[in-house]
Formats: structure tokens, C-alpha cells, sequence
């Protein structure tokens, strides 16, 4: 892979919460990157700092109580961290936007939806009334809500959740970015909306060839539509690679815990469901050796003692003792 | 929404909801003036007892019982009464010896000019601090803006005008005391009178502007790149709005109130002053006027209050 494929690169990112129980790392510096015009989905349970990614790449970490401490955000080759607050609202909503997880409560209720998607037109391109209102009409019709003329004019509530999500979308996609992330975009919605949604997403990236970032807890979704998967732990990343490799041959104990809790329909009746024992660690505790070490059933000494670096696994990487020992046994 | 007749179908339903308030707000002046006509026949204290000497001649006494239609039955009193507001006479005060509606109407230019002032007041300190307290919040801007907050709520209002009056008046001897003969006077009425509501004002904007910037549209917002003192004007305060409109209709009402006190005590010829003079001598004619005219204006500050809540909130509109 060249560099110039890549829309998106995040080194070392630490974003720490600074709250009254203590200083809690929400980041602990993760690394990944975005290549143009691919899905990346990112996995894992909440808490584990999926929304944080999102939000310290928009730079929207509410502060306080939280910051970004350290790190390195490269997109479009320009380190955003650098950018004072005017750049980066001038990059917010045109080349990276983001949607929501609840389409209920993320629009403006005293505001007509053509009203919302028109403010991130103008706000970004010098246009006239006129045209920005052709502009959110379109939009409208790009996200295939019927009747968009007559849309243009309503409020939310009077829109079902699917048909917000559809506006959240005409709103994020409005200035053509080149990254889309997606916070959690169908967990609010029911089966069949979601499939629409996602459906939506694709198809509009194709059209667009912009890069999307699916962030969800729901490993369904992301066998749909990713093809390189994120799995977040506690903070950091413990495993990533291709949909194949995270589906077929899982390596981090975390992430095979995670797919054996999906029931599927080939499970026998009355099969209970596989549950990961345990709870998140507290992350403003401070801790000795691997983060998962309590909950995995492979623990040995050494995870509790020694915590486990990022290990290459030809298609990706895994943060876990158990492969490291095979390459540089001690 | 969309075509002009369908427009009109939703004008005619306001026009019926305003007719339909209208009708319920006839009943509330029936039910008011009754009450007060009854309050007033009940309590102690007779306007012929203050109006004549103790050892007026019981004769003298029958004529003013007479003259004034106190002799009749109660209730054809107040029929009497009601006929004549009906027709727009609201008869004649005992003591003055004009019509009380003229008095109405004079007195009324100044509380509401007294009035008005100290709601634009209040509103304005209201909005302005409770919003930058928001804004800043857990700093100490929020903490020195939600004492003074406090303090205006605390204080009494007379407590205020009369320690108004001693600083500013007396020992600085910045502003007038007392009347309206110049715009100097308006200041410190309008201050102590506006004070309390400010002060509630404040808090409650801050509540609210804290809650609306908590809320999901708000991240949506900052994520469009909206700029920041744009999101609390558009998409914060708007929606902040609803609640400060609720409090807006109570505080006028009570601020008419307060003028009553900030009126007697800085000498102004308000309503509220004439109120409290026609009460101290029991001159019912000024005394059914007056509360007639706050109940209208009561039930007239409701509709409005209602109906703004529909241009402000599109989720509650007239069906």
C-alpha cells in the first residue's frame, strides 16, 4: 500500500477524560488508517472509546472533562491537530462530516429538515438562497425521501426515525466530503430500516468514492458492508484486518469472544447464549499487563505481568501475548 | 403545508381558537368581578363611613347610600354594575369625582410604560447573564452571575427600592426619588421592580440554555461546522426559547403586581397606586375597575403567551 492511498491516518492518538474519579484514558494510543473510498468498520463493546475515535478526528471531544494528549491525525496528508479552530470548522461538514446514532434527537426540532441541510451549504460554499434551496432538494431526492419538495418544509417530528437518519445523511453528504463517519448510524432503527440505511450508505459511496467510517457494536452490520475491521478494547485497538481474516480466523481472544455472542439461526433451541464474563476495566485505575487479561480464558503469568505489543500477523495486527511468543519466544 | 387554500383552512383555525379563548376569557371576568363585588361587601369598612363625619346625621348618611345605589339589593348592585361595564361605564369614583375610566386609562399609560421597562429590563439581564453563565459554566463568571441572580431573587422588591432610594437618592444624590419627570426617574423603579425577575430569569435560561447544549443537534451542529456563537444563537437558544416564554407570561403578570408596591413607594400615579388609595377608602367604583382591568389584561397576556409558544415550537401548533 502506498501512502497516497490513505484519506486518513491516525498514530499513537491518546485522548484522556479528566474527570473527578481520576484521569481516565479513554485513548491509549490507538494507530490506524483510512484508504480512499474503503469502509472501515470499527467493533467493539461500549465504552471501549469507538465514539472517541470519531469524535477526536472531528475534534469534538467535549472538554471539558476531555482532551487529546497526544497523537497524530493525518488527513489528506495535513496533521489536523495542528489546525486552529476556524480550519477545523471549515473542515467539519465539508470534508469529513459524521452522523449520529439517534436520529430522534439529532436534528433541530424548531427547524424545517430543507432549513438544516441548507445552513451546512452555505456555511461551506458561497452560494445564493435560491441555489442552496435546489441544493437541499436534491439532496432530498439523493437520499431517496418521496416527495422531497413538500420535505423541504417539514420538522423532524414529523418525519419517522428512518426518514431523520435519510436527513442526517442529505445533511452529512451536502458539501461532498471525502470521509463519512458513521457513529452507530442504525442501532436506533429496526431491521428493515437499517438494511435501507446501510444500503444508502453504500450505494452513495460508490457514487461519491468517499471513504466511510462505520463505527458499531453490531457485528452484523459490519460483515455487511467493511472490508477492513477495527477491533477497540479499553482504548486501544487489539486486533485488526481484512473482514475475511476477523471473520474467518479470529486471533485475539476478545474478538472471538465477541463473534461467539452473535446467536445465529443454526444454534439448536434453548442453546444458551455466549457471554463474555467480567466487565470493562476501569480505566482510570491504573493497570499492570494485558487489559482483557480478567476476562480471557487463555490467561497465563505473563499476561498479568507483561502488557502485549502489537503483533503483525501478515494480514493485519493482534495485541496479544500468544502470538507474540511463536515469533520471539524468550 | 403547500397550497393556499390549505393555508386559509389553517388561519380559519386559529381564528376559532382565538374566538373560542375569547368566550372563556368573559366567563373569567363574570367569575372575577363577582368575587370582588362579594369580597367587597363582606369585609369591614364602609366609603360612606370615611366619606362623612362620625356624627353625620342619619339622614345625610341615606342620601350617599342613596346617591351612590347602595341602598339596593345586592344583586341588582351588581347587574347595575355589569350592564353599565358592559356599555363601557364603569361609573364615576367616590372621592375624585371623574369617571373611572379615565382614571383607568391615565394611570394605565404609566404602569405599563413602568411596566414594560422593567420587563424589557429583566428580560434583557435575564437572557443575557443566564445565557453567559451557560456558556461559561463551572467558571467563575457562572458563580458570580448566578449570586447576583440569587440576590435579586432573594431581596424583597420594597427592600430593594427603599435601599435604591437611600444609596442612589439620597446619599449619592444621582437619581430622583420619586415621580417620572424626566427619564431619570424611570431608572431606579424599573431596576427594583425588574430585579426579582431578572434574577429567575437568569436562572432559568441557564438551566435551559445548559440543558439545549447538552442535547444531540448541538453536536450535529458543531459537526456542519456551524460556528459557535451561531449554534447557541440557532440552534440553542431557540430551542431554549420554549420554557423562557412560560416564565415571560408569568413574570409580566407579576411584575404588574410588584408595580403596585414600587408605584406607592416612588410616588407614581400608576394603576397600582390607584388601586391601593381606592382600597385604603373603600371606593368600590375604582376598586371594580381596577380589577377588571387586570383580569382582562391577565387573560390577554395568556392568549398571547399561548399563541407565541406555536410560532416558537412547530410541534405545538393550533390543530
Amino acid at each position: 500500500m502506498t501512502e497516497k492511498e490513505k484519506l486518513l491516518e491516525v498514530k499513537d492518538l491518546h485522548t484522556y477524560l479528566y474527570l473527578e474519579q481520576g484521569i481516565s484514558k479513554a485513548l491509549d494510543g490507538i494507530t490506524f488508517d483510512i484508504k480512499k473510498g474503503e469502509t472501515l468498520g470499527v467493533v467493539g463493546e461500549s465504552g471501549c472509546g469507538k465514539s472517541m475515535t470519531a469524535l477526536s478526528i472531528m475534534q469534538l471531544v467535549p472538554d471539558p472533562p476531555g482532551k487529546i494528549v497526544s497523537g497524530e491525525i493525518r488527513f489528506q496528508g495535513e496533521n489536523l491537530l495542528g489546525k486552529s479552530k476556524k480550519e477545523m470548522r471549515e473542515i467539519r461538514g465539508s470534508r469529513i462530516a459524521m452522523i449520529f446514532q439517534e436520529p430522534m434527537t439529532s436534528l433541530n426540532p424548531v427547524m424545517t429538515v430543507g432549513k438544516q441541510i441548507e445552513e451546512t451549504i452555505r456555511i461551506h460554499e458561497s452560494v445564493s438562497r435560491a441555489e442552496a434551496k435546489k441544493r437541499a432538494i436534491d439532496m432530498l431526492k439523493l437520499v431517496k425521501i418521496p416527495e422531497p419538495q413538500q420535505r423541504y418544509h417539514e420538522y423532524p417530528h414529523q418525519l419517522s426515525g428512518g426518514m431523520r437518519q435519510r436527513v442526517m445523511i442529505a445533511i452529512a453528504l451536502a458539501c461532498h466530503p471525502n470521509l463519512l463517519i458513521c457513529d452507530e448510524p442504525t442501532t436506533a432503527l429496526d431491521v428493515t430500516v437499517q438494511a435501507q440505511i446501510l444500503k444508502l450508505i453504500a450505494e452513495l459511496q460508490k457514487k461519491t468514492g468517499m471513504s466511510v467510517m462505520l463505527i458499531t457494536h453490531d457485528l452484523g452490520v459490519i460483515s455487511q458492508v467493511a472490508e477492513r475491521i477495527i477491533i477497540m478494547y479499553a482504548g486501544r485497538i487489539v486486533e485488526y484486518g481484512t473482514r475475511q481474516s476477523i471473520f474467518a480466523n479470529p486471533l485475539h481472544p476478545y474478538t472471538e469472544a465477541l463473534l461467539k455472542s452473535v446467536p445465529r439461526l443454526s444454534d439448536e433451541e434453548g442453546k444458551e447464549l455466549y457471554m463474555i464474563k467480567g466487565m470493562v476495566p476501569d480505566l482510570t485505575k491504573e493497570h499492570r499487563g494485558c487489559l482483557f487479561a480478567e476476562r480471557c480464558p487463555y490467561t497465563e503469568k505473563r499476561c498479568l505481568e507483561e502488557e502485549p505489543e502489537l503483533y503483525d500477523t501478515g494480514s493485519g495486527c493482534v495485541c496479544c501475548h500468544r502470538y507474540g511468543k511463536r515469533g520471539n519466544d524468550k | 403545508m403547500g397550497g393556499p387554500s390549505q393555508f386559509f383552512r389553517k388561519d380559519l383555525t386559529m381564528l376559532k381558537y382565538i374566538v373560542k379563548r375569547c368566550g372563556q376569557a368573559f366567563i373569567v371576568l363574570i367569575g372575577v368581578t363577582l368575587v370582588t363585588f362579594l369580597l367587597l361587601n363582606v369585609i369591614p369598612g364602609d366609603p360612606v363611613a370615611v366619606m362623612l363625619d362620625k356624627n353625620a346625621s342619619p339622614q345625610a348618611v341615606e342620601n350617599l347610600r342613596h346617591e351612590w345605589g347602595l341602598d339596593q339589593p345586592l344583586p341588582v348592585q351588581y347587574v347595575n354594575f355589569v350592564l353599565d361595564a358592559l356599555r363601557g361605564d364603569l361609573g364615576n369614583s367616590y372621592f375624585e369625582k371623574m369617571p373611572v375610566l379615565d382614571m383607568l386609562v391615565s394611570g394605565l399609560k404609566t404602569t405599563l410604560k413602568l411596566g414594560g421597562l422593567a420587563f424589557v429590563f429583566s428580560a434583557v439581564a435575564g437572557l443575557f447573564c443566564g445565557t453567559i453563565a451557560a456558556v461559561f459554566h463551572g467558571k467563575w463568571i457562572d458563580h458570580f452571575m448566578m449570586i447576583l441572580a440569587m440576590l435579586g431573587i432573594s431581596l424583597p422588591v420594597f427592600w430593594i427600592a427603599i435601599v435604591f432610594q437611600i444609596i442612589f437618592g439620597l446619599q449619592l444624590g444621582l437619581l430622583p426619588i420619586s415621580g417620572l419627570k424626566s427619564w431619570t426617574g424611570y431608572i431606579l423603579p424599573t431596576i427594583a421592580l425588574g430585579s426579582t425577575y431578572a434574577g429567575s430569569m437568569a436562572r432559568l435560561v441557564r438551566t435551559n440554555v445548559l440543558e439545549a447544549i447538552s442535547q444531540d443537534y448541538v453536536k450535529t451542529a458543531r459537526s456542519k461546522g456551524v460556528r459557535e456563537w451561531a449554534v447557541i444563537l440557532k440552534h440553542v437558544m431557540r430551542n431554549a426559547a420554549i420554557p423562557i416564554v412560560t416564565l415571560s407570561g408569568t413574570q409580566i403578570k407579576s411584575i404588574l403586581t410588584g408595580s403596585m408596591i414600587i408605584e406607592t413607594i416612588f410616588s407614581i400615579s400608576g394603576i397600582g397606586k390607584i388601586a391601593i388609595n381606592a382600597i385604603m377608602v373603600r371606593d368600590i367604583p375604582v376598586i371594580q375597575g381596577t380589577v377588571l382591568y387586570t383580569a382582562a389584561l391577565f387573560v390577554l397576556i395568556n392568549l398571547c403567551i399561548d399563541l407565541l409558544y406555536g410560532v416558537i415550537d412547530p410541534r405545538v401548533r393550533v390543530e
